[in-house]
């Protein structure tokens, strides 16, 4: 089912300098692969530099060091304003809050619009018509075009968030949290569209969530990131079902099913402590101050991305070195 | 589970209905809602935003500006004492004592100016007239009791100081100061990840065992109502369509709203795509709430009876019969007259 590989990214890094020698290291030296055709999920927990490392792949953040690639072709540094004209449009993004990604005072018509009309793929004739297109498939009405966002409710806003994405007839689609600020009935909604498109239009999605459950569902792998690094990634079922890191173990264990008689049989166990901060990181592993399992090799030694299982399933933990 | 095995109810709400004024006319956020919370036990509280579960509670502790806030009818009986109606200086001396709550955003609700100490002592120096001294042993206690480390040293520091689940815990104790019969919990790991979630809650069944407290816990996901619920109440624009004990609601649902919820959310232990069923259209508008169900519009077993006529609570039958807890769902296919196939998709919905 894996195809060619649409994004390739190596030893990527990504550090805000907060002031003189003290920097935030939010993603460092991550190496993944998104695959044509995929859903990849990537989930951690708040600060573990999930969302940044979606702008960097949109090119809204550019890169400390590493290499990007997107179909093959090298889009590190900065780019001339010609490639880059060309790459925004075959890369989009919904985003997480539809009430402040959405302008106030534009029409939907023009909001769903704007795209298509700075790179000039619309006619005048045909604008109406595709704008009427796109509404109704998203779910929407012909006629919603000339009302405003605030007309709308946060699902809807939602709805035409993925239109204005999509009008641009992208092929990777950075989904940054998309349903977590909508209520759990709308999610399951957005969530189907969201797959229906994908299927219709052929697209890539990076599912960039901290929803595991929903996660273990909607996508065919999944990466886990913890402190700006990833700690396993694989098919989703393998990361959730049989996780190989520690952090992954835990992550797994704390989310709650929505099963009372599943939950009771449960034993949990919790890790301890929080996150740890991301401004000039310590050597060795990052997880290594929370982990049941921490040698002395960890706080010394970071761990490298390996395979820990046949297939793709891969972690970045040194007991899992043999 | 008997936990409430011919015990009273600590906390007893009749018919309680809450308005908004607005320009826009009046939002009846909480539409008649009656329930029991019973000794040592912890009711969920489930519904999607707006649907009046948050206002419900705010009302109880004396926390809905009036106005635009206005209680249309309604009692909520604590220890024999209806708390509607009470004056602001005596719903001061409930609040905090009997009702204890904890919000969301635990940084927005602590002040920012005072030690996190100061914040706990003052609660113990207001309700119980304890010295400075007493008050700040009882907090580093309370700091212990919800398991912050090096609690002598974290006393004097301030809310930024905090990470947001250690600033939970500090909302907790500050709740727990005057050991209150009720602690009311709205939404209290929403803000936070899903591994200091477990831990808060963890917390929180702890503390309810040791100290055999209810609580009431405010929430919108299904997992962590499946994690430390006993009791669940569903709410949906501003009623409660179903309530019943955990099990029944999770095994068992018996109004459509909770099928169509429990169909809505993935399940990782059932991981098959097809199985997220949405529910269609949205929560009605309580500024014109609909005449019969509120529920009908959305609902894929709708009768005539649905759209013209409000349903009652009909009590719903237990297949466990060790379980005590009052069942009961607010929906027509319950009524003896209602067509058995339509029924079904309730009764079979999750067999």
């Amino acid at each position: 089912m894996l195809t060619s590989k649409l994004v390739e990214i190596e030893n990527l890094s990504k550090h805000f300098r907060l002031a003189r020698g003290k920097y935030l290291h939010a993603v460092d030296k991550v190496s993944l692969d998104i695959f044509e055709g995929e859903t990849l999920g990537l989930v951690g927990e708040s600060g573990c530099g999930k969302s940044t490392l979606g702008r960097m792949i949109i090119k809204l953040y550019t890169e400390t060091e590493g290499t990007l690639r997107f179909a093959g072709e090298n889009i590190s540094g900065s780019m001339r304003s010609s490639r880059r004209r060309e790459f925004s449009r075959k890369v989009q993004m919904i985003f997480q809050d539809p009430y402040s990604s959405l302008n106030p005072r534009m029409t939907v018509k023009d909001i769903i619009a704007e795209g298509p009309d700075a790179y000039g793929l619309w006619t005048g004739k045909e604008r109406d018509k595709k704008v009427s297109f796109w509404l109704e498939r998203v779910g929407l009405h012909a006629s919603h075009a000339s009302r405003y966002p605030h007309e709308f409710s946060g699902g809807q806003r939602q709805r035409i968030g993925i239109a204005r994405a999509l009008a641009m007839e992208p092929k990777l689609v950075i989904c940054d949290e998309p349903i977590s600020a909508l209520d759990v009935s709308v999610q399951a909604q957005v969530i189907n569209l969201l797959r229906d498109l994908q299927v219709e239009q052929k697209l890539t999605y990076l599912f960039i969530a901290h929803d595991l459950s929903m996660v273990r569902v909607v996508c065919d792998r999944m990466a886990v990131m913890y402190l700006g690094q990833i700690v396993e990634v694989g098919s989703a079922e393998d990361v959730y079902d049989k996780p190989q890191h520690p952090y992954t173990q835990a992550l797994v264990q704390a989310n709650p099913i929505p099963d009372p008689a599943v939950e009771k049989a449960r034993t949990r166990r919790l890790i301890d402590g929080e996150i740890s901060s991301p401004v000039n990181p310590q050597p060795g592993c990052r997880f290594a101050p929370r982990c049941p399992h921490v040698m002395d090799k960890c706080r010394s030694v970071s761990p490298l991305l390996h395979e820990v299982a046949p297939g793709l399933q891969r972690a970045a933990c040194h007991l899992l070195v043999h | 589970m008997n936990y409430n095995d011919g015990r009273k109810p600590l906390l007893e709400v009749r018919d309680l209905a809450v308005e908004f004024a607005t320009w826009g006319g009046s939002v009846q956020a909480v539409r008649g809602v009656s329930f029991e919370v019973f000794p040592g036990e912890i009711l969920a509280v489930v519904g999607e935003s707006g649907c009046g579960k948050s206002v419900t509670f705010q009302t109880l502790m004396g926390l809905i500006p009036c106005p635009p806030g206005k209680v249309v009818r309604g009692s909520a009986k604590l220890g024999g004492r209806d708390l509607i109606g009470l004056s602001n200086r005596e719903m001061e001396k409930i609040r905090g004592k009997d009702l204890g709550m904890i919000f969301q955003d635990p940084l927005t609700s602590l002040n920012p100016t005072m030690t996190v100490g100061n914040q706990i002592g003052e609660v113990i120096r207001k309700h119980r007239n304890a010295s400075s001294a007493e008050a700040r042993k009882e907090t580093l206690e309370l700091l212990r009791l919800v398991q912050i480390p090096e609690p002598e040293s974290r006393i004097d520091q301030y809310p930024h100081q905090f990470s947001g689940g250690m600033r939970q815990r500090i909302m907790i104790a500050i709740a727990l100061a005057c050991r209150p019969q009720v602690l009311i919990a709205d939404e209290p790991t929403t803000a936070l990840d899903v591994t200091i979630q477990g831990q808060i809650l963890e917390l929180l069944k702890k503390l309810q065992r040791e100290i055999n407290m209810a609580v009431v816990l405010i929430t919108h996901d299904l997992g962590v109502v499946a994690a430390v619920a006993d009791r669940v109440a569903v709410m949906y624009a501003g009623e409660i369509v179903e309530t019943g004990s955990a099990e029944e609601i999770f095994a068992r649902p018996s109004h459509p709203y909770t099928v169509g919820l429990q169909h809505a959310i993935p399940n990782p232990l059932r991981p098959d795509r097809g199985a997220i069923k949405p529910i269609p259209g949205s929560p009605p508008d309580l500024f014109s709430p609909p005449a019969g169900c509120s529920f009908a519009a959305r609902c894929p077993s709708a009768m005539d009876v649905c759209t013209s006529f409000g349903p009652p609570a009909f009590a719903v039958e237990r297949k466990n019969s060790a379980d005590t807890g009052k069942r009961y769902s607010a929906c027509w296919l319950h009524h003896q007259a209602a067509p058995t196939s339509l029924r079904e998709v309730v009764t079979h919905a999750h067999v």
